[in-house]
């Protein structure tokens, strides 16, 4: 007895010339906020994907203002395209209703949805990860093994401590860290810790994102959006990744 | 039609696996496809039969075992059946089609309401056994 998606999943990553997962041991740094933008600003130089797997709390389909409708079918699903970015997300399946799922449940969820999205011809796919080192972390340890992965945290000690702990697993397991990003730093804020952070792991800091205060009233709204400060902040830093 | 890329993922896998076995060819798959996911049975075979032409599973016959859905309900031990959940909608029964585990955004236990409950049975599609020729 043998799941047939766990071969065509390993396929579909190993693959891909350019996988980026964001993740931070944290919650609320702000993810889903910088996958979004560095999809929608990657997409202007490369054919790219963004796959939402936060299943618990996935908020990517809002930032993108993405269909209510289910995504086309042929052989397989055909992820919405947004503003050049493919996307997927479970977000299409759920009415936007709570899914309270186990890790079992999480990683099967993670199969179907890699076994019948065809991403075609996607050079990058930016994976907005889910806080934490649970199922979904090890599954994409386990599925995604040429992943280069950017890890956001905000300057607090609290963030800069769990980081710390997500760094040492990727460090230990010889994955690639394209580096840290600071977001969401206040006046006041403590501006060389993540630094030190990012020193103490031999990993670039790539950049800080001051905390803008009405960058809310700008999602939903990709127009809007890539106008604001933070948009062309990301945008900057995705052009000095080494992808 | 999403199940096209389901079949596709049979047949990776079940050469996948006969080559490690060191099969020379495939001559039969048992699949079994789980009532939750309602995948259609006579498109899995029609796009496996386009597939497997040219590959070493090209001589094989995929043998089809319906399995009922049964769910669990890990706080109080009720189980129940797909029958039992009496899911209507079909939107609902359309985003079930596509990934399974969105039942747990629109049923609860029968009996207590938790939404904290595991699919027993009858799921989604997995293969239960490969036979073929030896090398």
């Amino acid at each position: 007895m043998f799941d047939p998606r766990e071969v065509v999943s390993r396929e579909k990553f190993a693959i891909m010339k350019c996988i980026i997962p964001v993740v931070s041991g944290k919650g609320g740094v702000g993810k889903s906020v910088v996958s979004t933008a560095l999809s929608l600003a990657l997409a202007e130089r490369h054919k790219t994907g963004l796959l939402d797997l936060d299943f618990w709390g996935a908020s990517a389909h809002i930032l993108l203002n993405a269909s209510d409708q289910f995504p086309e079918e042929e052989k397989g699903i055909l992820p919405e395209e947004i503003r050049g970015v493919k996307f997927m997300s479970v977000s299409y399946y759920t009415q936007d209703k709570p899914l309270p799922i186990r890790g079992k449940e999480y990683s099967d969820a993670f199969l179907e949805l890699m076994a019948v999205t065809r991403w075609n011809d996607i050079e990058c796919l930016v994976i907005d990860m889910p806080p934490g080192m649970a199922d979904p972390f090890l599954d994409l340890l386990q599925y995604v093994k040429n992943g280069s992965f950017l890890v956001i945290t905000t300057s607090s000690r609290l963030s800069s401590n769990i980081v710390s702990k997500t760094l040492k697993i990727l460090k230990e397991q010889n994955l690639k860290v394209l580096g840290l990003i600071e977001n969401m730093r206040s006046v006041g804020d403590d501006s060389e810790r993540i630094r030190d952070l990012a020193n103490s792991f031999n990993v670039k800091h790539l950049g800080y994102i001051p905390y803008y205060h009405n960058l809310d009233i700008h999602l939903g709204n990709l127009q809007d959006f890539i106008s604001t400060d933070f948009f062309q902040k990301i945008k900057a830093i995705s052009m000095g990744l080494e992808i | 039609m999403h199940e096209w890329s389901l079949a596709e993922a049979v047949l990776k896998s079940s050469i996948k696996e006969a080559k490690k076995r060191n099969l020379k060819k495939l001559l039969e798959v048992k699949i079994v496809l789980g009532e939750l996911q309602a995948i259609e049975e006579e498109i899995v075979k029609f796009s496996l039969d386009s597939l497997k032409k040219g590959t070493m599973a090209e001589e094989a016959t995929f043998v089809f075992i319906n399995e009922k859905a049964t769910f669990k309900c890990r706080n109080c031990q009720n189980e129940w059946t797909l029958k039992e959940a009496n899911i209507n909608e079909e939107s609902i029964k359309e985003s079930i089609h596509f990934v399974p585990e969105v039942v747990h955004s629109f049923i609860r236990c029968t009996r207590c309401g938790s939404p904290d409950f595991e699919v027993v049975e009858g799921r989604g599609i997995y293969i239960d056994e490969i036979t073929g020729e030896d090398l």
